[in-house]
């Protein structure tokens, strides 16, 4: 998994959002630990203090725990991860059913297309 | 230890009659990656040499952890210039003795990890080298140095991405983080990620001054986009860039 | 932090000179025993007159010679050179970058220049002695004109020595140190004018010259009014020399000479003090750019 950053963005929100992602797919898996500040900002292409706030953000979401010198590892309360699945399913279904409506479909053709990919990909 | 590491204050610079630098104002606080931005020109080199010592102001204050620039603040600054000043018959062994000997906070082993990694050998002499490796070498050289400020003057001119990740690479994985590092440079997009702040020089005088993510969030935009926009219009003005 | 300076600017001296000295050396041994060889001449005879070897060997006695007028000039030119070099070079061109942005002081770093241009310049002498020494010691043309000048240098030293007081060995101490003095002066004059011509922002050069040929004109006024102690002696001692070879000593002739020195300790650190004044000036302007008015572009 690559970085990827806009340029319209905080980069500090981009990086929390992508971090963030890794946990939710395990591969910073729960009570796993999480590499350290400099090397993340160095992976990334990004200034270690950015990274530093990227992190506390995802202190502040329950995500992850510890401090900047000991070290951080991912939460291991699986409740807080579900939640933070379900928020990313939720903002997803939301962006698929703006662009859908900025097509003109509805709500239940939404159900439809889900329904007909999920066929086509199972 | 004053809180800024870098205060100017009413800085101007002038050859002959030309103003380089008309009057800068600026803090730059501790633990920061700054970019010096601006078109050629704009008065970013004049900046940093004044900091570093190798010119000598017109008019105003320049202060370096709240001294006059002077051998004191030149030991807590780590300069990387914008050409080769090594002379060609040395060993890479002769430089590093060189900056073990002149400065207390050069890492030695840190020094020559790097070499290694760039396949430079103590041996090796300055002038075998291609101009890009005598380029990381001195970058090499200047990271390895527990500075409180660092001035690196257009680090990625004239370089290729591979290049440009290797140096902005070495940057972040070797300052000092409770130094701060000043970058030079015409080329935001290569940088914007790596930067904390960001100060807009235009014809010798600071236009902007502000964190970066600070800039993203106001503007809704990259500093580069930001950064083209100002400068264009400067052009369109018929002003002189 | 001087030591450390010298340390690395020593490393200059000798990446300079570590071809031109042993070259000179080897050249002058390499005439000499063409001298000897080829030439066949005899070491304790005229070279001219011991020569054997018939027109080729006088072409190639010549060229010896030739060699040896050759390395010496050669040295000198080298020698100023470096010294101007390392300092516009080392302080004001691209290596001034890393010199200037050392935690060293200004004056620390014209110092560390000053004693290498000087040390440099002492073994560059040494050496082109030694390879006249090497070329033509023992050739009765060289060894003539030797001992009449080791004679009256003797007889000058003695006279001063009787006169002044103090001895022949301590007249000779002064000299040497106002030898190494004048070098000093003349290579912080140089300095000057390079600091000088710095100050302008375009044809450095043309102005740095302009400068030393400025500052040229008074000083030859203090230390010419003073008639220098050295180009009196360096007369004297080559009018006596003359005389010598050309046979037998004219004493009063000499005593004449000398006399018109009066004290020579007087007269010797009188000019010691001149220099010194003037190598301070000197001095202080040089630093006073460098400290105030740097402008590396």
């Amino acid at each position: 998994m690559t970085w990827k950053l806009t340029g319209d963005r905080p980069i500090w929100q981009q990086l929390t959002e992508q971090v963030t992602l890794r946990i939710l797919t395990g591969e910073y898996p729960p009570g796993g630990r999480l590499p350290a500040v400099r090397e993340l900002a160095a992976q990334a292409g990004v200034n270690p203090n950015t990274m530093q706030r990227a992190l506390a953000q995802l202190e502040q979401d329950g995500l992850a725990v510890g401090s900047r010198t000991a070290g951080r590892t991912v939460t291991e309360d699986a409740a807080v991860i579900t939640a933070a699945k379900e928020e990313r399913a939720r903002a997803a279904a939301k962006a698929y059913l703006e662009a859908l409506a900025a097509l003109g479909y509805g709500p239940g053709d939404a159900g439809r297309l889900i329904e007909e990919e999920g066929q086509q990909n199972g | 230890m004053d809180e800024n590491i870098v205060t100017c204050a009413g800085l101007v610079k002038a050859y002959g009659p030309k103003r380089a630098l008309a009057g800068v104002d600026l803090e730059l606080g501790r633990g920061k990656i700054v970019g010096l931005l601006g078109p050629n020109g704009s008065g970013k080199t004049t900046l940093i040499k004044l900091l570093c010592g190798l010119l000598r102001p017109t008019a105003g204050t320049v202060l370096v952890d709240g001294k006059p620039v002077g051998p004191e603040t030149k030991a807590l600054v780590s300069y990387l210039p914008d050409r080769m000043y090594f002379a060609d018959w040395m060993k890479a062994e002769d430089l590093l003795k060189l900056f073990a000997d002149f400065y207390a906070d050069f890492d030695w082993h840190k020094c020559t990890a790097m070499c290694d990694r760039l396949g430079v050998g103590p041996k090796d002499r300055i002038k075998t080298m291609s101009k890009g490796t005598k380029e990381k070498l001195q970058l090499a050289l200047v990271m390895s140095r527990k500075a409180q400020l660092y001035l690196l003057d257009e680090p990625i001119a004239g370089v290729d991405p591979a290049a440009r990740d290797f140096i902005l690479n070495t940057i972040i994985n070797n300052y000092n983080e409770a130094g701060t590092v000043v970058i030079s440079t015409h080329l935001i997009g290569d940088i914007e990620q790596v930067l904390d702040e960001a100060v807009f020089l235009k014809e010798g005088q600071v236009v902007l001054h502000d964190a970066v993510d600070a800039i993203r969030e106001r503007e809704g935009k990259s500093v580069d986009a930001l950064f083209r926009e100002t400068f264009r219009t400067a052009a369109w003005e018929g002003g002189t860039i | 932090m001087l030591r450390k300076l010298l340390k690395y600017d020593f490393k200059f001296v000798g990446k300079q000179f570590a071809i031109v000295w042993p070259a000179a050396l080897a050249l002058a041994v390499i005439a000499r025993l063409s001298l000897v060889f080829l030439v066949r001449a005899d070491p304790k005879d005229h070279i001219y007159y011991g020569a054997q070897g018939g027109q080729f060997a006088a072409v190639l006695a010549w060229a010896a010679m030739l060699v040896l007028v050759g390395v010496l000039l050669a040295m000198s030119v080298i020698t100023l050179l470096f010294a101007i070099q390392r300092f516009y070079k080392g302080l004001l061109g691209d290596e001034g970058y890393l010199m200037h942005t050392l935690p060293v002081r200004p004056r620390q770093l014209i110092l560390s220049k000053l004693i290498c241009a000087e040390v440099a310049t002492v073994v560059s002498v040494l050496v082109a002695l030694a390879a006249i020494g090497i070329i033509l010691w023992g050739f009765r043309e060289f060894m003539d004109f030797w001992y009449a000048l080791e004679n009256s240098f003797l007889i000058l030293f003695r006279e001063l020595a009787e006169q002044s007081g103090g001895g022949v060995w301590l007249c000779v101490a002064e000299l040497l140190v106002l030898l190494l003095m004048s070098g000093l002066r003349a290579y912080l004059h140089l300095y000057t004018a390079i600091a000088i011509g710095h100050l302008f922002q375009k044809h450095r050069v043309a102005m740095s010259f302009a400068a030393y040929v400025v500052i040229r004109a008074p000083l030859s006024f203090i230390v010419g009014t003073r008639r220098g102690i050295v180009p009196d002696l360096v007369f004297n001692v080559g009018i006596i020399s003359a005389a010598d070879a050309m046979g037998g000593i004219d004493g009063s002739l000499s005593y004449e000479i000398i006399g018109s020195a009066g004290n020579f300790h007087a007269a010797i650190w009188t000019q010691i003090g001149v220099i010194l004044v003037l190598s301070a000036v000197f001095f202080l302007v040089t630093n006073y750019i460098l400290r105030r008015r740097l402008n590396l572009e």
